[in-house]
């Protein structure tokens, strides 16, 4: 066996993560409709992972997407229709090429165990194959195989920028675009865009100082070309930033994998309608979005869409329908995801709350706020824990995940027509919209999404035991200064009082001066901030002084736990 | 790794004691900008700055080493990347750049200021003694006593 090279079986990894979800893609096309098209652009995938992995010395993986693709060449040349087994045994081998490469990428030496439901499909294939196709398949594949192998050394690239030709792309990707596609490493964009970033602090820094300066004559040439130049920085800083994005589309195609899947295993018949393919997004958010996601719709087939008896005694067709769609809003995107199930049931989500001692039994819910209980932690309306849905994670981590995103999630859902998902989140995490307040002479950062109003106490309606009234509804309230136990510079009976939510919680916050919104770029933040407990990120503030974004939700528990109430103020 | 040849170290000066660090373990060496408050956290911890679009935390290296807050003029910031991202740590000032070989080290374990393990040894130049401190792994490593303590 020859040896492996790691830095080449890094390539290799990220070559065919591609690859994979190309392969997946064609299965489901495969799905709808066989075309010649179709079958070609696999047989030619699976040739370049095969050629790739032999390249790199990963020489059983190699073997076994070369039984696969003997399996796809047969049936190129058959010009048989394509089984389901066989379409089966395509996902199947997708599905266990996805996991080792999975396993390749944190231990790239780890040994690859095909399952045993291959083997019997291959076994099976190799009996009926002799007499029933013709033995030169084989013989055919073996030469390409040299070729390939050769061309894929070619396509292993040398350094971490692949140019990646539009030959390679497949069909289903070549109608698309036929542009040549460069992939560069997110590190590396990132650091241009800091660089940029950087550079129009310092032109907002520049431009104050002249208009400071007062020296008008000179100051009109200058400010001209300072403006112009920000401009075009403006400009260089969102061309870059578009790198980062990346449509949505190619979520779908696992999310639709995931539904045909599961309803396949529980015999129901569910259509899948998508829309949105080419809204783009920040590629560290879809992917974040892919597990709640997945889990959502796995929920619809599992627990929304009932079985096909169950439709036809309701009077609706045989077939369920679940959509998702994706669409541009003022926050960002918006994805929906609804089914035309049985939608859900407020009276066994309030039993269940009570029973669970969620909420009190008295207690009176508007509508809305009932199916929000379902992101409670240890909430599960399933009588019994399925296997599908009821697997580890539940909706309070769907919940906890798009928040960590900065979005939101809503339900809709009508008892016996359907549920409907909304879940709004920002395009990009890098930027957020914010309000630059000031305690103390330093300044922070919140987030604007978790804003809900600004107000000013003043002595007559100040807060007593870190609560007040506002519309009737007591808002518990700390000031920031307390939070981060530090000494207010200026203490004034009139001051800004920021109400802020998350997961339905209110919580005043109290601060010394508002000093005004911020489109604040988002900047890691060195670990040994952890400790500061309150605190999301960084970021460079207006004036050039680093900043920090405070975490609502977190500064939300610790009051909370500090109080040692559950919040009542929802 | 931790190998002493005839490396180039970067010699810097708190309290009038010299201290060198491998000279490669450092990115570059910045005047003192005053580092913007960070609440709740250690009083070793002087805050961070703004360093070309990066947020740089800053260790007072001689709070941290208990050393009495006497500042002598503008101090100086050894900026290095540790295993938790950037860091910086505020110095009296930078002495020189010098040669030093491994054999004439002396490893001599004194428990003082510096914890053992960040302790390398130490060498007479020119009639001085030079603690040689492992910087990079010192900053880093305060971070998880920061986060042991809040905890």
């Amino acid at each position: 066996m020859s040896e492996l090279d790691l830095e080449m079986v890094g390539f290799f990894l990220e070559e065919v993560d591609e690859l994979l979800i190309k392969w997946e893609g064609i299965c489901l096309c495969l799905e709808k409709e066989v075309t010649v098209d179709h079958i070609n652009s696999l047989s030619r995938i699976a040739h370049n992972i095969k050629g790739s992995s032999a390249s790199v010395g990963l020489m059983k993986l190699s073997q076994f997407v070369h039984l696969v693709e003997d399996v796809i060449v047969e049936q190129k040349n058959s010009n048989k229709e394509l089984t389901s087994q066989t379409l089966r045994m395509l996902l199947g081998a997708h599905s266990q090429m996805a996991a080792w490469v999975d396993i390749l990428k944190s231990e790239p030496r780890s040994e690859f165990f095909p399952q045993p439901f291959m083997d019997e499909y291959f076994s099976g294939q190799h009996e009926s194959g002799p007499h029933k196709t013709q033995t030169p398949v084989q013989s055919i594949a073996k030469p390409k195989e040299e070729i390939k192998v050769e061309k894929g050394n070619e396509t292993v690239p040398n350094g971490p920028v692949v140019v990646a030709e539009s030959k390679q792309t497949t069909e289903v990707e070549a109608k698309k675009s036929k542009e040549e596609i460069l992939r560069i490493s997110t590190k590396k964009i990132d650091a241009l865009i800091n660089l940029i970033g950087e550079l129009s602090i310092q032109q907002s820094i520049l431009q104050n100082a002249i208009e400071n300066s007062g020296t008008k004559l000179q100051g009109q040439l200058i400010y001209s070309s300072l403006n112009l130049s920000h401009k075009i920085t403006k400009e260089i800083y969102d061309t870059a930033f578009e790198f980062r994005m990346t449509p949505v589309g190619g979520i779908f195609q696992r999310l639709d994998r995931a539904i045909k899947d599961l309803s396949r295993s529980l015999g129901k018949d569910i259509d899948v309608e998508v829309s949105g393919h080419e809204i783009e997004i920040e590629k560290t958010i879809l992917d974040k979005m892919l597990d709640p996601l997945t889990h959502i719709v796995r929920n619809s087939v599992d627990h929304g869409i009932e079985s096909r008896e169950k439709r036809i005694e309701s009077g609706k067709s045989e077939r369920g329908v679940i959509s998702i769609n994706v669409s541009k809003v003022e926050e960002g995107i918006e994805i929906t995801v609804s089914d035309d199930g049985k939608g859900l049931s407020e009276k066994r989500i309030l039993e269940k709350a009570i029973e669970k001692k969620l909420i009190s039994p008295t207690a009176s819910i508007p509508r809305e706020e009932v199916y929000a209980l379902i992101f409670i932690p240890g909430f599960s309306t399933a009588e019994a824990v399925t296997n599908v849905s009821g697997r580890g994670v539940g909706m309070d981590v769907v919940m906890r995940t798009i928040e960590e995103v900065n979005g939101k999630i809503s339900i809709g859902s009508e008892e016996g027509k359907g549920t409907k998902f909304r879940i709004t989140i920002p395009t990009n995490l890098s930027i957020v919209d914010s309000l630059v307040v000031s305690v103390n002479e330093t300044q922070y950062v919140l987030p604007l999404n978790f804003i809900e109003e600004v107000i000013s106490l003043s002595p007559s309606f100040s807060p007593k035991d870190n609560k007040f009234l506002m519309k009737e509804k007591v808002i518990p309230y700390i000031h920031l200064s307390e939070i981060f136990n530090l000494e207010l510079t200026q203490v004034t009976n009139d001051y800004p009082v920021l109400v802020t939510k998350v997961n339905g919680k209110r919580l005043a916050i109290g601060v010394e001066s508002i000093l005004g919104r911020h489109q604040s770029v988002v900047r890691d933040l060195n670990t040994c901030f952890d400790s500061s407990f309150a605190v999301s990120g960084g970021t460079i503030l207006p004036n050039g002084e680093p900043g920090l974004i405070l975490d609502i939700s977190a500064i939300m528990q610790k009051f909370f736990k500090y109080l040692k109430t559950s919040g009542e103020a929802a | 790794m931790n190998e002493l040849e005839n490396e180039r170290y970067l010699v810097f000066c708190i309290d009038d004691e010299l201290y060198a660090s491998p000279l490669l373990d450092f990115h570059e060496v910045v005047e003192m900008i005053k580092p913007k408050p960070v609440p709740n956290m250690p009083e070793h911890f002087s805050g961070m700055i703004n360093l070309r679009g990066v947020i740089v935390a800053i260790i007072d290296l001689r709070k941290k080493m208990g050393i009495a807050a006497k500042y002598q003029g503008k101090q100086t910031m050894l900026i290095c990347e540790t295993e938790n991202g950037i860091m910086g740590a505020a110095i009296d000032r930078v002495e020189s750049v010098i040669h030093i070989n491994s054999s004439t080290v002396q490893d001599v374990k004194i428990a003082g200021k510096i914890a053992l393990e960040y302790l390398k040894g130490f060498v007479n130049y020119q009639d001085r003694i030079i603690t040689i401190v492992d910087v990079k792994s010192f900053l880093s490593e305060q971070d998880k006593q920061f986060l042991e303590m809040s905890a």
